[in-house]
């Protein structure tokens, strides 16, 4: 199942009112929204609030979700327009921050990079947490414990309650996806 | 699986870290606000794919019987901070009902007092000796058994009595009467308690389940929730309907079911048999 027929089913049970398609939707949704909104609107009470906007605003038009991108693109879309919204109201212009998954011309010279040595360390490890917050199902968190905590297949087969073929087999399709998204965003091969 | 130190993507997502965790109660807050509103978005749409067929029962029969909706969620003894952007909320606190309008925020101190951070709340509690106090950077408003309305402004707070009275800083407001606190002074001024102005009250009510009820009981929870005076004649009857519905629509599909008229005539609400 593609990402985009899986969210088009997820969108289609909270239609129908499904309790646990709302705490679907909200566990994948809420981090990276807020993780997207927090260096453009320069504090945490503003990104609660913003954020906050986006998901009721995307919960009230949900039947406009077509499936034509992911569902986490769909709430980046709200999500932008909402701190445009946000600072708009309060006439204030946006902090100055460094968005380079947001502007073409800086993504592009990304992919002219080409080396891991020249990038920022810092730029390269916001652009692989951003990566990792758009993977589908539990992929970021798998690839986090495994290469981050160290964790065992073993033991994340547990914190996943899958069997350790299952996991292992998660954890190889969440390296493809990691590199597939990574190189098809930024041009950058992983 | 290679997960050595020659594996990029390994590199890659150490050199990132840990994704930055979020806090536990900004996460709880904001799926209990999300999740209110997409149970009264798929409320809503089940209420509009069903309404055609509501219109055509209630002409042959009354209130046609739909899927139930549940009342609007209680609040919890003490919540942190209540937030509504996009929408009004209504919530249960302290036996009575608690609405917030648009951009609102309101902190829930104790069980009976809450701060009003920004934006503006309605009470409305019948219950004797349930009186709360709402903290504001103006002063407290104190209630003595009433409805009333606490809005603020950058420069001031505005309570709007509806009926019974609150207390701001030591001067009275009792029915029909505007205060309006600045830093320096306290002044009041008598307003309608019905129209325009009340309109987002109204539309923040909690919704009418029919069933079981009788006419006079709805038709007098309509005239409270729109701030006017019933005026009625005829038998009362028992009405039926699982729907929870709006004030209009409740008034819609109660007269209907009852077979009377209605007419509002400056603060009376006029409900009569038809002739």
């Amino acid at each position: 199942m593609t990402i985009e027929h899986a969210d088009r089913f997820l969108v289609a049970r909270l239609l129908r009112g499904d309790e646990d398609a709302f705490t679907e939707f909200f566990d994948r949704s809420f981090a990276p929204l807020v993780r997207f909104a927090l260096p453009r609107v320069g504090n945490e009470d503003a990104a609660e609030e913003v954020v906050q906007t986006t998901l009721c605003r995307a919960v009230r038009k949900l039947s406009s979700y077509r499936g034509e991108a992911a569902l986490l693109t769909w709430l980046t879309t709200i999500c932008r327009r909402e701190i445009a919204t946000y600072f708009e109201q309060r006439k204030k212009v946006p902090p100055m921050t460094d968005l380079s998954d947001d502007l073409p011309e800086i993504r592009a010279a990304l992919e002219s990079l080409g080396t891991e040595a020249t990038m920022q360390r810092r730029e390269v490890g916001r652009i692989v947490q951003l990566v990792l917050d758009r993977l589908p199902g539990r992929y970021g968190d798998a690839l986090e414990w495994k290469y981050i905590d160290g964790f065992s297949v073993a033991e994340i087969a547990e914190r996943l309650a899958l069997a350790p073929k299952a996991a292992e087999s998660l954890l190889t399709r969440a390296r493809a996806a990691f590199r597939d998204a990574f190189t098809a965003a930024y041009g950058v091969n992983a | 699986m290679n997960d050595n130190e020659n594996d990029p993507i390994a590199t890659l997502v150490r050199l990132a870290g840990r994704r930055p965790a979020l806090d536990a109660e900004r996460t709880a807050r904001v799926r209990r606000a999300v999740a209110n509103e997409w149970r009264a978005s798929v409320r809503r749409k089940r209420w509009t794919r069903l309404s055609a067929a509501a219109a055509v029962a209630a002409t042959i029969a009354g209130v046609l019987l739909m899927r139930p909706r549940t009342e609007p969620a209680a609040a919890p003894v003490v919540a942190p901070l209540i937030a509504t952007m996009g929408a009004t909320k209504s919530i249960d606190w302290n036996g009575g009902t608690l609405r917030l309008d648009h951009g609102t925020q309101l902190r829930i101190d104790t069980p009976r007092t809450a701060t009003l951070i920004r934006g503006a709340i309605y009470y409305a509690n019948e219950r004797p000796g349930a009186a709360v106090t709402i903290h504001t950077p103006f002063g407290d408003v104190r209630d003595v058994g009433t409805r009333f309305e606490v809005r603020l402004r950058d420069d001031a707070l505005r309570v709007r009595v509806r009926d019974g009275a609150v207390i701001v800083r030591g001067t009275t407001a009792r029915a029909g009467t505007e205060l309006v606190a600045s830093r320096t002074a306290v002044t009041s001024r008598t307003i309608a308690t019905s129209g325009d102005e009340w309109a987002w009250i109204e539309n923040a009510a909690p919704p009418i389940v029919l069933e079981g009820k009788s006419l006079d009981e709805v038709l007098r929870r309509i005239a409270i929730e729109k701030g006017l005076t019933l005026q009625r004649s005829g038998p009362d009857q028992i009405l039926h309907g699982d729907v929870p519905l709006s004030v209009n629509e409740a008034l819609d599909a109660a007269t209907a079911a009852a077979g009377v008229t209605v007419r509002i005539e400056g603060d009376r609400l006029i409900v009569r048999g038809r002739s």
